[in-house]
């Protein structure tokens, strides 16, 4: 290998790439704006939560008496401010009362925690009317983890009557807590909610992951009938905007196909777990349980089955994981909404990429223009993992109704279930995407009949603009 | 008039690429449109195409307003022209022809005569990447010819043929003119423009210098010059020097050389040198070729 060849291609390769303006501009403006997005992202994540009045039942007076004087700390900013009772608010009247948190507190259950087995958490169920952010939830959890060790701390020197402590006794010492958050109204658990959230993100993800591949798609087969000089052939005998038009609905097409055989792949997966592997697969596994004495529900389910023969239903309900797959989801509804904001965000950013490769000459001139239009499509994808703590945030509630954004964040809220009054929201959604989606094949078309046969000029963002008034 | 072409303009961003163009292109002939790079033949081949749209002007095809109806009666082979590469060659002709209207059959019928016209018999099942520039070019001039077009407009058609084919594809382009179609032709090879040619329009920075028929624009671009093939070339030279309408006399071997003061004189030469018992084998007049025409025009 010729060295001194070497260099001089390595040097040439990289002064050019190195001494473009945009490299300049994406380098130095890249982690200002991931920070940015990330300090905004979390800001939206929490300024939109409302003021939670946490009402704090015991029905023993001592134990209140405590938690009023060991004052779980009020936090201004997550809104959170503490009251305390020894009468419960029925579940069904809360809404009516001047809380929106509900909990009840059982002292012996947290004085004998130590006993659970593995230092497995106490259980609290939590009542709501108002959605629990994440950062509230665990704000909260963090308090009364604190407020009552300290309490456990008295009990003990009482106990132990000025007696040294042993690191047994710190073990004993420490609390873990995990709510249970429930709605106040419904009775739904949010863990449940919180788990069909997950399989939001990953669909947010999905359609990320294909609004990018499928458009990439879009973007290559533009520029390749650019480059390749056959375009001026083709619009001689159909219209830009068609050409256009088919290529953007031809690669939708090939999305779909591969949708639907990735249905049909699945769903005979979906079968073949259902009625050929599970029955034996929990057959070993009942065997095992029974075996390791295993808790008393698990064995409850051995003798229904030893006695009914073996039901899916009931191993579903054993399987927290198989009842989300299997039993908690409206694949219907899911598969219509995905659908449609795949579709539409697909067909919205596909119309701005095929702009933009109509407009250059190269693919490595696209990034100047790609990294800019991808930006809200990114900053959709990291909100929408915010979401997950506060789908109801002003933030996400925006993003998940302006277009640009809309179909990853919406895909993630519509997980989180949106009530009767929230339903306008999809509709706006849905509407604006479509409405942005025309507006943007629109505005492309234009580019694209006069981007498509210019060649060697150097397009900015001003030529863009002045093509999009003519 | 199959093509009238009326004040026609065209600015791009301020710049005027057609000056009100005037052109008017007649039925089954090959045209010639002549210019040098930049002159506008390519906006004007576009505008053509409606490809791309003019600022003012009009342009009426067999004397209706020029529309995307007539599209399907035009077939066009760009300067800028290629294919898609991972593409067979019969799925291209395919395609092609069903964005212009054909069916399927009526495609490949085509697309089996072109080829076997075109000597490119067994090429259907190949993939661009493995044909040879010349190979390509032709599929390119199959696809502009597969719908059987009243009006063809080739942009360089022979650039990058080699002789062979170059003569394969005139003698193609002289047949099609024989079956009553309408050639446009642009190109920068002069020789080509001037024997296949019956008439011509020269462009040159956006404005028409030049056009009309072939004959007429070579004879009024020349001097009245002929050309005398002789048995004795020697023994012409002292009657024509007496003769009051010649001068500028030169020999080349048997041949004899001069000007006339004007073209009818001609006779009376003839008459001189026959009455003088010279036997005269031909006469030709002498035309400056068109490459000539042309850099006079445009370096203006």
């Amino acid at each position: 290998m010729n060295f001194k060849q070497l260099f001089i291609i390595i040097r040439r390769e990289f002064l050019n790439r190195v001494r473009k303006k945009s490299f300049l501009w994406i380098t130095l403006l890249s982690p200002i704006l991931t920070a940015g997005f990330l300090a905004f992202a979390i800001y939206l994540g929490i300024s939109g939560s409302p003021n939670y009045n946490v009402l704090i039942h015991a029905e023993n007076q001592d134990m209140l008496d405590y938690l009023q004087s060991a004052k779980l700390a009020n936090n201004e900013k997550l809104k959170i401010k503490f009251f305390y009772s020894t009468e419960f608010v029925a579940i069904d009247t809360l809404k009516n009362s001047p809380y929106n948190v509900e909990m009840s507190i059982d002292p012996e259950l947290l004085l004998n925690a130590q006993s659970t087995p593995n230092r497995s958490a106490v259980v609290v169920p939590l009542y709501f009317t108002e959605k629990i952010s994440a950062f509230a939830e665990s704000y909260i959890r963090t308090e009364l983890e604190a407020k009552f060790e300290r309490l456990k701390v008295q009990y003990f020197e009482l106990r132990k009557n000025g007696e040294s402590m042993h690191l047994e006794d710190f073990d004993q010492l420490k609390v873990k807590l995990q709510f249970d958050p429930i709605e106040a109204q419904s009775g739904e658990h949010e863990q449940v909610k919180k788990e069909r959230l997950w399989v939001g993100l990953f669909l947010s993800f999905l359609i990320y992951l294909f609004i990018f591949m499928y458009g990439t798609h879009v973007m290559r087969g533009v520029l390749e009938e650019k480059t390749n000089r056959i375009v001026e052939l083709i619009i001689s005998s159909v219209e830009p905007f068609t050409l256009m038009l088919g290529k953007i609905l031809g690669i939708a097409l090939v999305a779909l196909t591969q949708f639907a055989l990735w249905l049909g792949l699945s769903g005979g997966l979906y079968f073949l777990f259902q009625y050929l592997l599970i029955p034996s697969v929990s057959e070993i596994a009942l065997q095992q349980m029974q075996v390791l004495d295993a808790p008393q529900m698990t064995t409850a389910l051995a003798q229904q089955v030893s006695q009914n023969g073996l039901n899916w239903q009931s191993i579903l309900a054993e399987n927290r994981t198989l009842d989300l797959i299997f039993n908690r989801f409206n694949y219907g509804l899911v598969l219509a909404v995905f659908l449609f904001y795949f579709l539409g965000g697909y067909l919205l950013y596909a119309a701005i990429f095929a702009a933009i490769a109509a407009a250059v000459d190269a693919e490595a001139d696209t990034q100047q223009f790609v990294v800019p239009v991808s930006m809200p499509l990114i900053f959709a994808l990291l909100l929408a993992q915010f979401s997950l703590y506060n789908t109801d945030s002003f933030a996400s509630v925006f993003a998940s109704i302006f277009p640009l954004t809309s179909p990853v964040v919406m895909m993630m809220r519509i997980q989180s279930g949106i009530d009767s009054t929230q339903l306008w929201q999809l509709w706006l959604s849905m509407f604006s995407l479509v409405v942005a989606f025309l507006f943007a094949t629109w505005g492309a078309a234009k580019i694209y009949r006069r981007g498509i046969l210019q060649y060697g000029t150097k397009i900015s963002w001003k030529t863009l603009f002045s093509w999009l008034r003519t | 008039m199959l093509l009238d072409i009326q004040q026609l303009q065209k600015q791009y961003q301020g710049r005027t690429a057609l000056h009100a163009i005037d052109l008017h292109i007649p039925k089954a002939c090959i045209f010639g449109l002549l210019g040098p790079n930049g002159a506008g033949k390519t906006s004007l081949i576009r505008i053509l195409m409606q490809i791309l749209k003019p600022e003012s002007g009009e342009i009426l095809f067999q004397g209706e307003k020029l529309a995307k109806k007539h599209l399907p009666k035009m077939g066009y082979l760009p300067e800028e022209r290629g294919l898609y590469p991972k593409m067979k060659v019969l799925e291209q002709i395919l395609y092609l022809g069903a964005l212009r209207g054909l069916s399927n059959q009526e495609a490949k019928k085509q697309a089996d005569f072109w080829l076997e016209t075109l000597q490119m018999q067994g090429w259907e099942q190949k993939k661009v990447t493995e044909l040879s520039k010349g190979m390509a070019q032709k599929v390119q001039f199959v696809l502009a010819v597969l719908h059987n077009p009243d009006v063809l407009i080739l942009d360089e058609p022979f650039s990058g043929f080699d002789p062979n084919t170059a003569s394969l594809v005139r003698a193609q382009i002289l047949a099609l003119k024989a079956q009553g179609k309408t050639i446009i032709l642009s190109s920068h090879n002069m020789d080509s423009v001037q024997e296949m040619c019956d008439y011509v329009a020269l462009l040159h920075q956006g404005n028409k210098v030049l056009d009309g028929a072939m004959q007429d624009i070579l004879e009024n671009h020349s001097e009245i010059r002929y050309k005398l093939v002789l048995a004795h070339a020697e023994n012409a030279r002292p009657i024509l020097t007496k003769l009051d309408s010649v001068s500028n006399i030169a020999e080349q071997g048997n041949q004899i050389f001069f000007n006339l003061t004007e073209t009818h004189a001609l006779n009376s030469v003839l008459q001189s040198l026959i009455g003088q018992n010279i036997s005269i084998l031909s006469c030709q007049r002498m035309l400056t070729p068109l490459r000539e025409i042309f850099i006079q025009k445009t370096q203006l």
